[in-house]
């Protein structure tokens, strides 16, 4: 990792609970940036780190909900910013669908997932919060994902993690994962529904997904270890 | 009775605690609610509303527990809760009695096969008894603390929290609140200051080797309750 970014994290939280969106974007793009820091590094060690703390803050009654609202709001701005300059790793020609099972209204983490895999080189379907099942059953039918992330925060939204594994098996047989807060409470439904459990650090997350997309190891990538900011060599530098 | 004999009996006593949920919930707060810090603390619309959430989460952790044949979910969850509640007014003695409210709820209900619900809830209120060190040691030795007077056994759970946390806002929070609940109950003034010295005292005499820490949080509190409301 490029240094220790915990000051950067420090400053992005400030930002958030002051509600400083510019400042939040400006901690992430520039001084991240500027500091040599990778995409993947400062969606991890700034933006999710800092989501973990609004989390556990919120917990011990130190923010209001209203503020950890806010929070995750200007969360869903950076990481967009990020994403939008983020040069992309190159492409595996493998499709992953990323949801958040039905009645789940935290996308958040899914959406880290979503956007770790499209710039690892996975070319990502997300579908967000709360996708019904017939419609979840219908877009895999027809996409046909060679693999699919589901995503459950709350454990009363397990149920809908076993309906919805086996009405996707019965139209794919791309393998699945599942991840998120209800699944670290409740690894054994995982392992009787036979799905791949996925933890919160995305090397960990991207082993996973490579291995059951089927993609071996890479050769040597010229941009170093993971996908570096502003790649001023322009998109077609994502081909092989 | 084999695995798959064993998961259908708990899925079908997860689907059985879901269909009553709110029922179960009600009978565990008409219970719970009979204790008139409820509504006084926090109001009686905020108290059921939040009452009745939280009860319907509190089967709804338990459900999943016994679908997956797991008492961890549900211990986790008591955890979980414990940290989120403890630092917003209530103390783990509260949590504790909820579980045991809904358990008594679903006794009631004269299921032949709701063991492992009431095994489930039996972890749980286990779960809420810290780790290790003075919040813990405060846990062991409650019942020698409060020498029997709930009212004692209940601050004292405020303290174990208050230690567990490193937070000693959250017993002098509770006893600034509670110099005005004693007055408006017609207790006699003075009664917090009576009460903290009693449970100082106490404490101290059980648990010496954890004075440093007793005493940072009973020091806010002996102030908390000099404060006239």
């Amino acid at each position: 990792m490029t240094g220790n970014l915990d000051d950067l994290r420090e400053r992005y939280l400030r930002a958030q609970l002051a509600g400083d969106r510019r400042e939040a974007v400006r901690v992430v793009i520039e001084s991240g940036f500027e500091r040599g820091a990778s995409v993947r590094e400062l969606q991890a060690h700034v933006v999710q780190a800092a989501q973990n703390e609004i989390g556990r803050l919120w917990q011990l009654n130190q923010v209001t909900i209203a503020q950890e609202h806010m929070a995750t709001a200007i969360s869903q701005l950076a990481l967009a910013a990020l994403f939008e300059r983020a040069p992309g790793g190159k492409p595996y020609g493998k499709t992953i669908a990323i949801a958040c099972v039905e009645g789940e209204l935290h996308d958040m983490p899914a959406r880290l997932v979503a956007d770790y895999l499209e710039l690892d080189g996975f070319d990502v379907r997300y579908l967000g919060a709360n996708v019904p099942q017939d419609h979840l059953v219908s877009m895999i039918r027809a996409e046909v994902p060679d693999v699919i992330g589901l995503s459950v925060t709350m454990s009363f939204n397990m149920p809908a993690l076993r309906e919805a594994v086996p009405r996707l098996r019965a139209v794919t047989s791309a393998p699945i994962f599942v991840g998120g807060h209800a699944i670290d409470l409740s690894r054994t439904t995982a392992v009787a529904l036979g799905v791949e459990i996925v933890g919160n650090l995305p090397d960990e997350l991207l082993a996973t997904a490579r291995r059951l997309a089927g993609i071996g190891k890479r050769g040597p990538d010229t941009r170093g270890p993971d996908t570096r900011g502003p790649d001023t060599r322009g998109p077609e530098t994502r081909s092989e | 009775m084999t695995a798959s004999a064993t998961a259908a009996s708990g899925s079908a006593l997860a689907d059985r605690l879901l269909g009553v949920a709110d029922e179960l919930t009600e009978r565990a707060l008409a219970e719970q609610y009979r204790d008139p810090f409820w509504y006084q603390r926090y109001g009686e619309p905020r108290a059921t509303r939040h009452g009745r959430q939280d009860g319907n989460h509190h089967v709804s952790y338990l459900a999943e527990a016994l679908r997956a044949h797991d008492s961890v979910v549900m211990e986790r969850y008591a955890r979980w809760l414990q940290q989120l509640l403890t630092t917003r007014g209530m103390c783990t003695r509260h949590i504790a009695e909820c579980f045991d409210c809904l358990g008594r709820a679903i006794n009631e209900r004269g299921w032949a096969d709701a063991g492992p619900a009431l095994d489930v809830l039996a972890t749980a209120t286990a779960a809420l008894r810290y780790d290790g060190g003075p919040a813990r040691a405060v846990q062991d030795r409650a019942g020698a603390i409060s020498d029997g007077d709930p009212e004692l056994e209940t601050l004292t759970s405020y303290l174990a929290d208050a230690i567990a946390l490193s937070r000693p806002d959250v017993l002098a929070d509770h006893i600034a609140w509670y110099v005005g609940f004693l007055e408006r109950q017609g207790r006699p003034s003075g009664t917090a200051v009576v009460l903290i010295e009693r449970l100082r005292a106490a404490a101290l005499r059980e648990l010496p080797e954890h004075q440093a820490d007793l005493l940072l949080v009973l020091d806010a509190a002996g102030a908390a309750a000099r404060v006239r409301p």
